[in-house]
């Protein structure tokens, strides 16, 4: 059974969240809903994507995001072939244009991909005729992700216009930063980052956020805070002292939030480091919706799935 | 062979027929003619209402061989400069091997075309190596008319205030590139409102400032004659500024890249705009528009840096830094600079400077003088396809574009180049 939301996405390719119109966004959220429904009956699989084979590229280490893809691909039917770097002939020399061209030539539809380099997924759209749905980008974008964290947080607090949020952590080097902050800019929310000035990339504020260097004051302005994961392996140099320097500095735990004279919501797009950037408590409170944004992973990537075949006239 | 230009326009700021109107005769190469009225005598070939200047010389051009002939061989590298205007390219020393010995600097200059010279920049340090100064007074006598490490090789300021000062003993050029040599190796693009955008790591104008500092500094330490190659930003040039109010013969060139376009193109991941230095803010564009006007820019560079097809076909930061540029250097000045400077403004950049900067006499148009000329038409369109790229490297990001203003022909020694 597929969901009775009609609609086309205004772009063929999901690229980021900086090129989809609100339009789209909505579409996407409508779309959601209805695959959530669907993922919670007896029987969780539609024949929406029957006979479409879709590859799942993955250039750099994944487990969740992987997972969840897979997981929406198989819900809707789909033929699914996986491929890592780790396992491939990326390692022998071969160019990126030449994996997948390889990939294509055996018939592929659809491209999930996740790469170390941002924009690779750019270059890609330029030479090949599948759709590509881009799982990570380097530090550029993570668009499936920041759709699943706004989806959360409308469960959550509801419209998103207006609502105040602070992403905390390691904003230079994190794509879930640039898409969520994308997203929300898009849905009306107002946007603050929080971490430490060395993790701030100058000029973030051009995209119409604030920058908050003081995570006291963050917690105590915002609703929502989105706490995102230092990402020690994309640090070419060391930009803070000490993973301990930073629990100290910026860890979200309860006594900070305890400190507040009201409830916010943390979430966090995971793996956690505890005890750095969150603690244990604080992930697995009532204030944190971590396992909510998990279980929505599933169907917002299902609905882009949807929407993209539909888009190219492949769905069924 | 005859050739005559009737009502031409002409821009050389040196000569009386400056901004003035004439016919021009050539005969054997020389000028043998300058007439408000009309010559009489016929020519194999004659051009009317073309505008004429010096012919132009690039400095800083990247050359392919020897070493690196699959990206541009002598011939390629001679066509495509022919083509886009130039009768005279000053080429850097990063082949392989380096031109770091006389030896070297002959075989540049023999590797020059019948229409365009090669003039050697001979390598500051032996093999770009940044520890050994190389002999300079030897490579000038055989030809290097500047010493430089290039755009990529690191060099210490101690190197570069040996080298200053060596060079001051016969007045020899010093060109730097000024750069931060761990942005240069670790950054995308210019850090701005665009880089945070892509998720791109930027490099910041402030170190190019810090850099333009320190080595004015060591030139006015030295007194020693300085060409900046390459200032990008707005920063980098109130630095350059302020240095030159100190020392007169401190020059700066400019990439003709940084005039017509801003860290905007790369918007979409175009590789083809991936360059170095990097392309800077509007602001920044629109402050080295200015400096050209105002004189504080000395040269106008085509920055032309051949790379096989290979090392752009990749994800933005896997690719090269680097585009061809000789060719779509007039007319995409001509668009890009119509409704700010005039041809008389920014065309000796191109002409006129480059020679002086170089220490060497500048092709001038007066009766009697040899005629090194670059004939030209802002109006003529022409598109810059694979058919009319002459370089044998094709990262530009033009293909496909149509182009307004046109190179007719240049003359040198002799040689009457005629562009079809």
């Amino acid at each position: 059974m597929s969901p009775s939301t009609e609609g086309f996405l205004s772009t063929k390719h999901l690229l980021g969240i900086k090129y989809l119109t609100k339009d789209d966004l909505d579409l996407i959220f409508r779309t959601t809903k209805e695959f959530k429904q669907v993922i919670n009956r007896p029987i969780k699989k539609v024949p929406s994507l029957r006979d479409i084979t879709i590859a799942n590229l993955f250039f750099e280490n994944s487990t969740r995001t992987k997972l969840s893809f897979e997981l929406a691909e198989k819900r809707l039917s789909a033929d699914v072939i996986n491929f890592s770097a780790a396992s491939s002939s990326v390692k022998k020399g071969e160019t990126l244009l030449d994996t997948v061209n390889n990939i294509l030539s055996m018939k592929v539809d659809m491209v999930v991909m996740r790469h170390p380099s941002p924009g690779a997924h750019f270059f890609l759209s330029k030479h090949i005729d599948a759709n590509i749905i881009n799982a990570g980008d380097g530090t550029h974008e993570h668009p499936t992700q920041a759709l699943l964290d706004a989806f959360s947080m409308m469960e959550k607090v509801g419209d998103l216009q207006g609502k105040k949020i602070v992403i905390v952590g390691d904003i230079m080097h994190s794509r879930v930063a640039l898409s969520n902050i994308f997203c929300l800019k898009k849905l009306g929310a107002q946007v603050k980052v929080c971490g430490p000035p060395t993790l701030i990339p100058k000029n973030i504020q051009k995209l119409g956020i604030e920058v908050e260097y003081n995570i006291d004051k963050a917690l105590a302005w915002c609703d929502i805070a989105n706490v995102l994961r230092i990402q020690l392996e994309r640090q070419d140099i060391k930009f803070i002292p000490s993973l301990r320097e930073y629990a100290l500095y910026f860890g979200i735990n309860n006594e900070r939030l305890n400190r507040l004279n009201k409830e916010i919501v943390i979430m966090h797009p995971g793996p956690i480091n505890r005890g750095v950037e969150i603690t244990s408590d604080v992930a697995d409170s009532d204030h944190s919706i971590i396992l909510q944004q998990v279980e929505n992973g599933v169907a917002v990537r299902m609905a882009v799935l949807y929407l993209l075949a539909n888009k190219r006239g492949l769905k069924h | 062979m005859k050739l005559i230009l009737r009502k031409a326009y002409i821009i050389d700021p040196t000569s009386k027929w400056h901004k003035k109107r004439a016919d021009i005769l050539i005969d054997k190469g020389i000028i043998t003619t300058i007439s408000k009225t009309a010559i009489k005598t016929k020519a194999k070939h004659e051009f009317s209402n073309v505008y004429v200047s010096g012919g132009w010389l690039d400095i800083g051009t990247h050359a392919g061989q020897p070493g690196f002939e699959h990206r541009e061989t002598a011939e390629s590298l001679a066509a495509t400069a022919q083509a886009g205007g130039f009768t005279g390219l000053a080429i850097m020393p990063d082949l392989s091997p380096v031109i770091d010995n006389s030896t070297s600097v002959n075989f540049i200059q023999s590797q020059s075309s019948k229409s365009v010279h090669f003039y050697p920049l001979a390598a500051l340090s032996k093999g770009l190596n940044g520890e050994e100064i190389t002999e300079f007074y030897d490579m000038s006598l055989s030809g290097a008319v500047g010493f430089t490490n290039g755009i990529q090789h690191a060099i210490s300021k101690a190197m570069l205030l040996r080298a200053l000062d060596y060079a001051k003993g016969f007045e020899g050029l010093i060109i730097h590139h000024p750069a931060d040599h761990d942005m240069i190796h670790k950054s995308q693009m210019h850090e701005g409102d665009i880089n945070v955008q892509l998720g791109l790591k930027g490099s910041p104008d402030i170190f190019e400032k810090i850099v333009v500092d320190e080595t004015t500094s060591l030139a006015h330490y030295s007194q020693s004659k300085l060409l900046l190659h390459l200032i990008s930003s707005k920063l980098g040039l109130d630095a350059f500024k302020s240095a030159k109010k100190k020392q007169s013969n401190l020059f700066a060139s400019v990439s003709y890249k940084h005039l017509v376009a801003s860290d905007e193109d790369l918007l979409n991941f175009n590789a083809q705009w991936k360059i170095q230095p990097p392309l800077r803010a509007q602001s920044d564009r629109k402050a080295l528009i200015k400096a050209v006007k105002d004189g504080t820019l000395d040269i106008i560079s085509s920055n032309h840096v051949p790379l096989e097809k290979e090392m752009k076909a990749k994800e933005f930061s896997e690719t090269s830094k680097g585009a061809i540029g000789l060719q779509t250097l007039f007319p995409k000045l001509n668009i890009a600079l119509k409704d700010s400077l005039s041809l008389e403004e920014w065309i000796p950049c191109l002409s006129n400077n480059p020679y002086r900067v170089l220490g060497l006499e500048a092709p001038k148009i007066e009766e009697k003088s040899a005629a090194n000329l670059t004939i030209f038409d802002p109006a003529e369109t022409w598109t810059f396809n694979q058919e009319s790229n002459l370089s044998k490297s094709d990262n530009s990001p033009y293909f496909g574009e149509k182009m307004t203003g046109k190179v007719i022909a240049t003359i040198y020694n002799q040689t009457i180049s005629i562009n079809q």
